[in-house]
């Protein structure tokens, strides 16, 4: 683990890793074209990230090809992040974004770029509205699809609402403001699965069911944010996970991924 | 100010070649992209056309092809007129494998500002992309119905 700590630790060997995750299995050549910098400086980074087990290579013909592997990354992850309650930080995925200095303005599609401090999703489940609403109220449900937390709450308007790791320590809490069962609940939100996100102050979250035939649609709108916030970043990179976590739940009875 | 696009992010529980399959072959698309087929020969410069019941709905171009990750095409929305008179925009799905899912990347852009092209497609690749997952994942298709307010006057 002190060499993969040490392997990314550095700024030109994490646009190497994400370059290869961009495009696995390129040679030495094909990953020098794209970098500003000297064929020997990559050759040096390539092998300290071997030596870290982030990267594994293999020949073909007389090429040398580069693969990414993510599996190092995944057990800092669960072993580094997940235990200090980090529900909403895709390390992978957060790490795509900054390096590449992208912001995603858009995720959910219904905003006007860069005018709303806000962050909308919809997704549509084949449930029914009743199912739905226990999914997203009760934790048998959650701890499934919404990185492994229980959440405890009456769901009566005033109530408090803590989302709570298996360890017990708190990754959100909140108030409810309304509920509205199987239809509509809203209520405040503050994270603090991690240092970068507890100094915010509480947004708002409004879950939204619509029945259509078979289906519901989902909408889910994260609002009242004060600014760029860590914890508006965080929701942006990792509610697409939690929903379609949820969905795969509800439709094929499994969850998504077997581990978080 | 930062460019208009749309950026959706769907983790599918399936392979990167499943998921290609299934945005590329028409008997796949017709069962979550509003009942089109798609069609192309997925050669850069080659056409792709979306068409429901032998009308064209969506054309464009290949940009980019890359099988089973990446896919660059051009997307002009023929079948509304207010979208048809935009130039064409640009839509470039991208599948990286993650464990045992695949995060499908799908980003919307090249708009000349907020068009009625990014208008009409900001909410209508919501549908289509919980389509794709469920019949990934559930071997059927998600049939969506009408809101209910529809529903009570029929």
């Amino acid at each position: 683990m002190e060499l993969v700590f040490k392997a990314l630790a550095d700024p030109s060997r994490r646009s190497l890793l994400d370059r290869l995750f961009e495009r696995d299995g390129q040679t030495l050549g094909e990953l020098c074209s794209r970098l500003a910098m000297t064929r020997f400086g990559v050759m040096k980074h390539l092998r300290l990230l071997e030596a870290a087990g982030l990267v594994a290579t293999r020949r073909a013909g007389r090429e040398k090809l580069h693969y990414l592997n993510p599996v190092p990354i995944r057990l800092l992850h669960d072993r580094w992040i997940t235990k200090y309650a980090a529900p909403w930080v895709g390390a992978l995925g957060d790490l795509k974004r900054e390096l590449e200095g992208e912001t995603m303005i858009d995720t959910g599609g219904a905003t006007a770029p860069g005018t709303a401090l806000r962050h909308i999703q919809q997704i549509h489940i084949r449930t029914t509205p009743e199912r739905l609403w226990d999914a997203i109220t009760q934790s048998s449900f959650t701890r499934d699809y919404f990185y492994g937390t229980l959440v405890e709450s009456g769901w009566r308007k005033g109530d408090p609402l803590v989302y709570r790791n298996p360890d017990g320590t708190i990754a959100a809490d909140g108030t409810v403001l309304e509920a509205d069962p199987p239809r509509r609940l809203v209520h405040t939100f503050s994270a603090r699965w991690d240092e970068a996100v507890t100094p915010d102050p509480a947004h708002r979250v409004t879950w939204t069911i619509e029945p259509m035939g078979p289906v519901c649609k989902l909408t889910v709108e994260h609002e009242g944010f004060t600014g760029e916030t860590a914890t508006l970043t965080s929701v942006r990179g990792g509610l697409s996970m939690i929903l379609d976590g949820l969905k795969t739940l509800l439709e094929t009875g499994r969850p998504m991924m077997t581990a978080h | 100010m930062d460019k208009p696009k749309h950026v959706y992010e769907v983790y599918i529980r399936t392979t990167p070649e499943k998921l290609w399959e299934a945005i590329t072959r028409p008997e796949m698309s017709r069962q979550y992209f509003y009942g089109n087929d798609v069609e192309s020969d997925w050669k850069v410069g080659s056409s792709v056309r979306h068409t429901k019941e032998g009308k064209v709905s969506l054309e464009g171009k290949v940009v980019e092809v890359d099988p089973p990750r990446r896919l660059v095409t051009t997307f002009a929305a023929v079948h509304d007129p207010a979208s048809a008179k935009d130039r064409p925009s640009r839509v470039t799905w991208e599948i990286v494998p993650r464990g045992e899912v695949c995060l499908l990347t799908l980003t919307h852009d090249d708009f000349d500002g907020i068009t009625a092209t990014y208008k009409s497609v900001g909410l209508g690749w919501n549908p289509v992309l919980s389509g794709l997952k469920t019949l990934l994942e559930t071997g059927r298709p998600l049939v969506i119905g009408p809101a209910p307010t529809a529903a009570a006057k029929v």
